[in-house]
């Protein structure tokens, strides 16, 4: 029969309770009683009892430094109602870790400089007073400064030659155009209104007299003998009488000019010459040649071809 | 006119009226930077100028559509980005360690996944990579996924802030801020196994 089943004998978890103290002082006198008239159940106990001994003395392992770190930096507590509300107004969490620690990200953040002013502070504060986190920031420290000391690397030669063969340059506006538009448009911004009501004030100002001239042309034109027909024949009459009469003044003050006349003697004298007139003509021409080139120059000629001569020049 | 003296902004307005030195001033000024991320993203030289310049090219070619709001810098490292995940999306490429794979749980499976260098002459690009690249540092961050890579350099080697950089790849500020903390840890966790 098996020690286990058989009655006469104390089984394995009986003996093992005995050892761990788990009996009744009622059941632990009665074993007692039984082991010492059973030399079979007293061999049991010596194996029990050999084998507790040898478990007792197996050494403690020390687990890596950072184990403890990341265990608690990841568990948390829910502190007091009152706490948490006073975190919640000045800080981001409402939960503190359970060791008290800041935690990795938070760390390098604030190396980042991306937390709040009171974080920020907040921290420095805790860092100041924690070696364990004054340990860890000088860490996330030389890391960031290890990084950033890369170097940057430089492509093969000719790397902008060969982007520049494949990109295309827009035709360029000529600059003297663009260049009077630009300081045209900057002039006319500086009339803009910039506020509302400045606007408000334009837009009423430019209204104005167009709400006075419609107002004047419907009092004008309700009257029943004036139609838009007499007025357009009577407008149209008038400004010619007015170009006419402008015309023949200015007709009149030309041919009785005095410089115009001298000029015309001038030019009768000079006619009697024909040296003279070649040489005058001479430098008309000169001077109308000279006149073209230098609008050519400075309107239709393309300005990237004098650049980039310039920049081939400096290179 | 002194190029060098103007704002990107200028130069881009310059550059889209037609303005050839205005896109060589453009180019003189990010084609290290540009050509240093798609590099060490990519992590092959010949590879990463095409890829680079594949970037301004398109980036130039499209400078109409650039928009003086927002920094010039960050629309040309964004083109240079997506142009790259693309490729690499495509390539499907890994970051593979020379000495096996870093998830491998045994030395079999190491073995397994170790790169095996058939000859023993190194071709130049190889040599210049390797003596460009093969610091600790640099191998760390080769080992890390490319989006975080890319949040790692823009944030430490080119100093953008985590709002430039969620405007340059095109993600939330919160999944900015994940990347770098997960990219710091992993980098931090690397460097500490070599030490």
């Amino acid at each position: 029969m098996a020690r286990e089943h058989d009655l006469r004998h104390l089984n394995s978890e009986k003996i093992q309770e005995f050892l761990d103290k788990g009996l009744t002082p009622r059941e632990e006198a009665l074993v007692r009683e039984h082991l010492s008239a059973c030399p079979d159940c007293r061999g049991e106990l010596e194996a029990w009892s050999l084998l507790f001994s040898e478990l007792g003395s197996l050494p403690e392992l020390t687990p890596s430094p950072v184990l403890s770190r990341q265990v608690l930096a990841r568990v948390t507590v829910r502190r007091p109602l009152r706490e948490r509300l006073v975190g919640w107004l000045g800080a981001k969490e409402g939960k503190a870790p359970l060791s008290g620690h800041l935690p990795a990200e938070g760390l390098q953040d604030y190396l980042d400089g991306a937390l709040s002013g009171r974080q920020s502070a907040g921290a420095a504060g805790h860092v100041a007073a924690c070696g364990v986190c004054r340990s860890e920031l000088k860490g996330w420290e030389r890391l960031f400064g290890s990084v950033a000391a890369l170097g940057r690397f430089a492509p093969a030669a000719g790397f902008a030659e060969r982007v520049m063969a494949r990109v295309r340059v827009p035709a360029p506006v000529p600059a003297l155009w663009v260049e009077a538009g630009r300081r045209v448009v900057g002039w006319a911004r500086g009339f803009l209104p910039r506020t509302r009501r400045g606007w408000a004030i334009a837009g009423g100002v430019a209204s104005a007299p167009t709400i006075t001239m419609s107002a004047l042309l419907f009092l004008v034109f309700s009257h029943p003998l004036l139609t838009v027909g007499n007025f357009t024949t009577y407008v149209s009459w008038k400004a010619s009488a007015l170009l006419g009469s402008l015309f023949s003044a200015l007709a009149s003050a030309v041919v009785e000019s005095v410089a115009l006349f001298r000029a015309y003697s001038l030019l009768e004298t000079l006619a009697k010459s024909p040296i003279l007139v070649g040489v005058g003509g001479l430098v008309f021409s000169l001077m109308s040649a000279i006149a073209l080139w230098v609008l050519y120059r400075n309107v239709l000629a393309p300005p990237s071809s004098v650049e980039s001569h310039y920049a081939r020049s400096r290179v | 006119m002194d190029y060098a003296q103007l704002e990107d902004k200028e130069l881009a307005r310059l550059a889209a009226k037609g303005r050839e030195m205005a896109f060589r001033e453009l180019l003189s000024r990010y084609e290290r930077p540009v050509f240093s991320l798609v590099y060490r993203m990519v992590r092959d030289r010949t590879l990463a100028e095409d890829l680079a310049q594949e970037a301004f090219i398109r980036a130039f070619n499209a400078i109409d559509s650039y928009k003086p709001r927002f920094k010039f810098s960050s629309w040309i490292f964004k083109i240079a980005n997506n142009h790259t995940i693309d490729h690499l999306r495509k390539r499907k490429l890994d970051t593979v360690s020379i000495d096996g794979s870093p998830h491998a749980r045994t030395s079999e499976e190491e073995a397994q996944t170790r790169l095996v260098v058939e000859s023993h002459e190194e071709a130049p690009d190889r040599y210049v990579e390797a003596r460009e690249l093969g610091g600790q540092i640099e191998e760390a961050i080769g080992m890390l996924r490319p989006e975080y890579r890319t949040a790692v350099l823009l944030r430490h080697v080119e100093g953008y802030t985590y709002d430039e950089i969620a405007e340059i790849m095109e993600l939330p500020l919160g999944t900015v801020k994940t990347y770098l903390h997960r990219a710091r840890g992993e980098l931090k966790g690397l460097l500490a196994e070599v030490s």
